[in-house]
């Protein structure tokens, strides 16, 4: 099959057609011809970008277990509709991705969207047992993590850091402490306090990165931190990595955009853990990403249904969901956060951290790519957005930007593309 | 000014300098009322007011449903010990129920921070806070300002210091607003396992030696110890609380001066205050009590002329 772009505007800034607009000819999923004035060329994408297809380092697609929430066929629409091609799927499902039988039941689902399963590290996510992880890895999970809870038993992340390096595996781990982050809604600060609601204190993220990174000396390994959050943690990891350790880590959109002050209306929508800092949290999370000590972004797409969280906001459940709006919601901070740094983060970032092929904009390159109005202004609403959930901070706003559509190897999402 | 911007007292935070002072105005009103022969006066004539409490309460459940009672309006009463529903009936499902029945306010208190604000969301009704979880209690701060302004004549300039379990307290995030919107200076004295981390983030002193707080004050508003949060090792024992952080006759006669006393109920004698101090001279806690039900008046009488406005 063949597919004919025309005048796009290249946004890769790994790529020397950076910026410039060419015409891109596909042929089974390959990049054949890159240039001006190619014939097949049809598709007329003049005042559009194509990009490197976004790697998603951790979704939860809810599947099994809260399939009314969000399952693989709605997540990959969603995926599809943000612009991503690959996605690495959370094992926090019910039960939890922890079996062979899982993990190939996840990849079986690939298509429009490549799926990269990560495995739970411990059996029932319970943070006592170790699962099969040379089994699970055989099979394709591409790393382990025991999914939005932290992995609390430093016996067992030690055993599992060494336990990965037969294959040189990666264990990533959500830094919070369990003790000091019970009962807690928000950020402990000075709008927690105002509000009268349970904060989770910086130091319960700080002191599991600290104490990971001690446990990473002894034990050796790979490790990555999800969704860092505050400015200290962009400290420890910075030194560790000065120091050469195998640390990496990656923030939420979310937390590029929002501070704890965004609670102050008690919207759940804004109730993600970890928490939203504050706004000076915030800009050294986007310091770290222009530095390059945090090496990707995720948006966290974690889909709760409207039982969880149109509630009392103590009652509610963390999470929001985040695929559909990354790039508009990346778009509106650039003036803080270019555009180079934040698609090369969310492009190449996580998959240099999962250890994916990198895919490039270059002649004999596979395709994974995909196409973005950066101008086109949309309201996030109900009638548009492709989740089974509606959890996002977006609901209701007017953004600038909009995927439409990914080119992922032979599979081209074209029904986006239509409208063109 | 003659109306409240707001159709709803969600919280002080919400309110003005302006608009506490007219709720103190119209409460100075019914205050006169109260103290007349015939004490109903027809201003919420045919409207409904529910009550609605998801926790125990037995003054401030009594308090307002007797100011609703002076102004003639219909008064139902709904209590549930089972808050904090997530599945089976909700929040929004009980209230609408109860809405559906044509009330046309909802007097709501909760243990969930952000309860009537999460309500106000989703209803037409006016909604008065009767206190949700560990965040506000409007009404209770709004009395409290009232009863200092009666007995001293003025809040502005004041010095207030809130004593106790501020960490778990309502009462006190609403005074801290409440008092530093009339232009009062407070601080908060505890234990420091009972002050939130970041409490002088609010503007307020903190201190935590009991002496020098009194020193300090004019007005010392004493909280109460809930008993039960002694399991949790917010501190060691009751006797230890009382010896160092409780209120006795024999600490007020070694200052060199007289303070107000104040305390919102209901009080455990002998331990954040003896009985000595509450029953004296210096003690404002029954003119609070009696304040209540002219300022929930004066509440109710604004946000039900709001809304028919």
């Amino acid at each position: 099959m063949k597919i004919g772009l025309a005048n796009a505007t290249v946004f890769d800034p790994s790529s020397k057609f950076h910026l410039q607009t060419v015409d891109i000819l596909i042929e089974d999923g390959i990049i054949k011809k890159i240039g001006k004035g190619l014939k097949g060329a049809d598709i007329d994408l003049s005042g559009k970008w194509v990009s490197l297809g976004f790697a998603e380092l951790s979704a939860n697609f809810c599947e099994p277990g809260n399939e009314h929430k969000e399952d693989i066929s709605s997540g990959i629409e969603v995926a599809v509709s943000g612009g991503f091609t690959d996605v690495c799927v959370a094992p926090d499902t019910q039960p939890a991705l922890e079996t062979k039988g899982g993990i190939q039941f996840v990849r079986g689902k690939s298509g429009k969207v490549s799926l990269w399963p990560i495995a739970a590290v411990s059996e029932e996510l319970k943070g006592e047992n170790l699962t099969e992880i040379l089994d699970l890895n055989h099979n394709g999970a591409v790393a382990f993590s025991d999914g939005v809870n932290p992995i609390w038993n430093t016996e067992l992340l030690l055993k599992a850091l060494q336990y990965v390096q037969k294959f040189e595996g990666l264990i990533i781990n959500r830094p919070k402490d369990v003790g000091l982050s019970r009962h807690a809604h928000m950020h402990e600060g000075a709008v927690s306090t105002s509000l009268g609601l349970n904060g989770e204190p910086s130091v319960s993220e700080e002191l599991t990165i600290q104490r990971d990174i001690e446990i990473l000396k002894y034990a050796g390994g790979r490790i990555h931190f999800s969704q860092i959050s505050t400015e200290k943690s962009v400290d420890l990891i910075k030194k560790a990595k000065a120091e050469g350790l195998k640390v990496t880590c990656d923030v939420s959109i979310n937390h590029l955009l929002f501070s704890d002050k965004d609670l102050e209306t008690f919207d759940t929508n804004y109730k993600v853990d970890p928490p939203l800092r504050t706004s000076k949290d915030r800009k050294a999370l986007i310091k770290g990403l222009k530095s390059g000590v945090i090496d990707a972004i995720s948006t966290a797409h974690q889909p709760q249904d409207q039982e969880c969280k149109d509630l009392e906001f103590d009652l509610a459940d963390f999470g929001a969901i985040g695929l559909q709006t990354a790039f508009a919601a990346l778009n509106s901070i650039k003036d803080e956060l270019p555009l180079e740094v934040s698609i090369e983060k969310i492009t190449r970032g996580p998959r240099t951290v999962v250890g994916l092929d990198q895919p490039e904009i270059a002649e004999g390159a596979m395709a994974k790519l995909a196409v973005f109005d950066p101008e086109e202004k949309w309201t996030f609403d109900k009638s548009n957005n492709k989740s089974k959930s509606f959890n996002s901070p977006f609901v209701g706003k007017e953004l600038t930007g909009k995927s439409l559509g990914t080119i992922n190897g032979k599979i081209t999402s074209l029904e986006i593309l239509e409208h063109v | 000014m003659s109306q409240l911007n707001t159709k709803h007292l969600l919280g002080i935070k919400d309110l003005t300098a302006e608009e506490i002072n007219l709720i103190f105005e119209t409460a100075d009103g019914f205050k006169d009322v109260l103290n007349r022969p015939i004490k109903k006066v027809p201003s919420l004539r045919d409207v409904t007011v529910a009550n609605v409490f998801f926790e125990n309460s037995t003054r401030t459940r009594l308090s307002f449903e007797l100011a609703e009672k002076r102004l003639s309006a219909d008064v139902i009463n709904f209590s549930s010990s089972s808050s904090s529903v997530k599945k089976g009936e909700t929040l929004l499902d009980t209230v609408n129920n109860i809405l559906s029945m044509k009330v046309d306010m909802i007097v709501m208190r909760h243990s969930s921070p952000g309860a009537p604000h999460f309500l106000a969301k989703h209803i037409d009704a006016n909604i008065i806070n009767a206190g949700d979880g560990t965040h506000e209690h409007p009404t209770q701060a709004l009395l409290d300002s009232f009863s200092i302004r009666e007995k001293l004549g003025d809040v502005a300039g004041r010095k207030v210091v809130i004593v106790g379990d501020i960490l778990h307290s309502r009462v006190a995030l609403s005074n801290i607003f409440a008092l530093q919107k009339l232009g009062a200076e407070v601080m908060v004295c505890g234990p420091a396992t009972l002050l939130p981390k970041h409490i002088s983030s609010l503007g307020v002193k903190v201190e935590l030696d009991i002496r020098k707080a009194l020193e300090w004050c004019d007005v010392a508003n004493i909280l109460r110890i809930q008993l039960e949060r002694q399991k949790m090792r917010y501190f060691p024992s009751l006797r230890e609380y009382s010896q160092h952080y409780g209120v006795n006759k024999q600490l007020l006669d070694t200052l060199n001066k007289e303070i107000v006393i104040m305390h919102p109920g209901p009080i455990n004698r002998g331990v954040e205050i003896t009985s000595d101090v509450a029953d004296s001279d210096h003690s404002i806690i029954l003119q609070q009590v009696e304040n209540g039900v002219a300022v929930r008046m004066a509440v109710l009488y604004l946000l039900a002329g709001k809304k028919a406005g």
